[in-house]
């Protein structure tokens, strides 16, 4: 499965970043985004620095391919850059430019939808077929500690979720996202959202539990 | 309506978890999850799974490399910007202000966009005329294409294509920006960046289809970035004019 394959290399070396020291600066902020605005590259590397490791983050675990991801990323901050001109300081930068990560791979995995639509169809059905055959999760009673091992256990089997399970899961319990908001963002209604979560959770307690 | 009975479905734990239950029925299901083991196994463990999620780090290392790439094609794209005079909100530029503001630099657009369009269709028609003027024909007339054009439909260089979705696309927000702030700009500022933005877009065409017709001259490749570039500086600037006034 491809993209099982493409995850595994990027997962071993998957380094947290701890989180930048004090909270974002607004004046900072609005002084890096001016100079940016006016051409200035060195000031955008400094917005860059700060936010990539999140950003990236997010297009790693939506994508789960890392060659994806690293496109994706790039792609992230070139938007940004083109659009700064919108950026009005009423936000917050990084949740300004998490918004445009979000937006450029739910834009990417419809454009990629044709090429992988075999690849999704197979993830799909099998999932269901082991779901089907599965029986309630969870009924053997999984512990969760906080390990590295078992957060590489958990980022295989979320890069192993079916795309559409896969993009409501990391928005939602890992990045916080309410499902109105993720309606908003993927065009989808919040009841199949809600099963799709449903359904991540499920998949996950099962493959975490073999 | 859950009975206290029967053991809840796996979905119904899920929305218990995530507080979208009715409260009648977070009552019911809480009561059994209180005596039933089994189904108290399965919450812990899909508490547990949602907790470990959330606990996942925000922030991953990328590669190394992303910056000197994203640095390169940053420099080339700035080359295409001309300067951005403008603050971000909080400015305290007055509407007086804004509105004199928004004559000039309605007719800074139209000088801008006709010059450079101007410069493009002069390099088109340069690059057209110079050794492809069969191409202009041969676009009415097949038999006239050059041979490595013939029998296969015509297509973009294949590194072109996803800078011009790129670019298609941050066309469209900004153009949708745009839409909704024409109520804020003048008359006069909607016409001409209307006339500019058909005479850009004609000059992409004009470029698009040469490209299609000679997908190996590098001149093609540049000249429909520019025009791209072009319409999206215009987009751009008429978008900060409108959240300007």
């Amino acid at each position: 499965m491809p993209t099982n394959l493409a995850w595994k290399r990027p997962i071993e070396s998957m380094t947290a970043v701890p989180p930048a020291n004090g909270s974002p600066d607004r004046e900072d902020d609005a002084r890096l985004i001016e100079r940016a605005r006016a051409g200035d590259v060195d000031a955008f590397e400094h917005v860059y620095r700060r936010e990539v490791g999140r950003v990236y983050a997010l297009c790693l675990r939506m994508t789960a391919d890392a060659v994806r991801a690293r496109e994706v990323t790039q792609s992230v901050f070139i938007r940004a850059w083109d659009r700064l001109g919108s950026f009005r300081g009423d936000s917050q930068l990084s949740s300004w430019l998490h918004r445009i990560a979000v937006n450029e791979v739910l834009v990417e995995a419809r454009t990629d939808k044709r090429r992988r639509a075999r690849v999704v169809l197979a993830n799909d059905q099998a999932d269901e077929e082991q779901g089907a055959s599965g029986g309630a999760p969870g009924q053997s009673g999984i512990t969760m500690p906080e390990d590295t091992e078992t957060r590489i256990d958990l980022e295989r089997a979320i890069s192993a979720l079916p795309p559409g399970a896969r993009t409501v899961f990391v928005l939602h319990d890992i990045e916080g996202y309410r499902h109105e908001e993720i309606s908003r963002m993927t065009g989808s209604a919040e009841g199949t959202l809600r099963a799709q979560l449903h359904r991540a959770r499920k998949l996950l307690m099962e493959a975490l539990s073999r | 309506m859950i009975e206290k009975r029967e053991h809840p479905d796996f979905e119904v734990l899920s929305d218990l978890l995530d507080g979208t239950l009715s409260r009648q029925d977070a009552e019911v299901v809480s009561e059994h999850l209180s005596a039933c083991a089994s189904c108290a196994g399965t919450y812990q463990a899909l508490t547990s799974l949602v907790s470990s999620a959330n606990a996942l780090p925000k922030s991953v290392l990328p590669p190394d490399d992303i910056w000197v790439d994203l640095r390169t094609s940053l420099n080339a794209r700035k080359e295409a910007v001309l300067p951005v005079p403008s603050k971000i909100a909080g400015s305290d530029r007055g509407s007086r202000g804004g509105r004199r503001m928004s004559g000039r630099i309605a007719m800074l657009l139209a000088v801008a966009a006709v010059v450079l369009i101007a410069l493009s269709s002069g390099i088109t028609a340069l690059v057209l005329r110079r050794g492809t003027t069969d191409i202009a024909i041969g676009q009415r007339n097949p038999g006239s294409l050059p041979p490595s054009a013939q029998g296969a439909s015509p297509v973009l260089p294949a590194g072109f294509r996803q800078t011009e979705n790129e670019f298609k696309r941050t066309i469209d927000e900004l153009r949708q920006a745009v839409d909704t702030q024409r109520g804020q700009l003048s008359p006069e500022t909607i016409r001409t960046v209307d006339r500019s933005l058909a005479v850009v877009d004609s000059a992409i065409a004009e470029a698009r289809a040469a490209l299609l017709a000679d997908p190996n001259n590098q001149m093609l490749v540049d000249l429909l970035s520019a025009s791209y570039q072009r319409k999206l500086d215009l987009l751009r600037r008429t978008s900060e004019l409108g959240s300007r006034t």
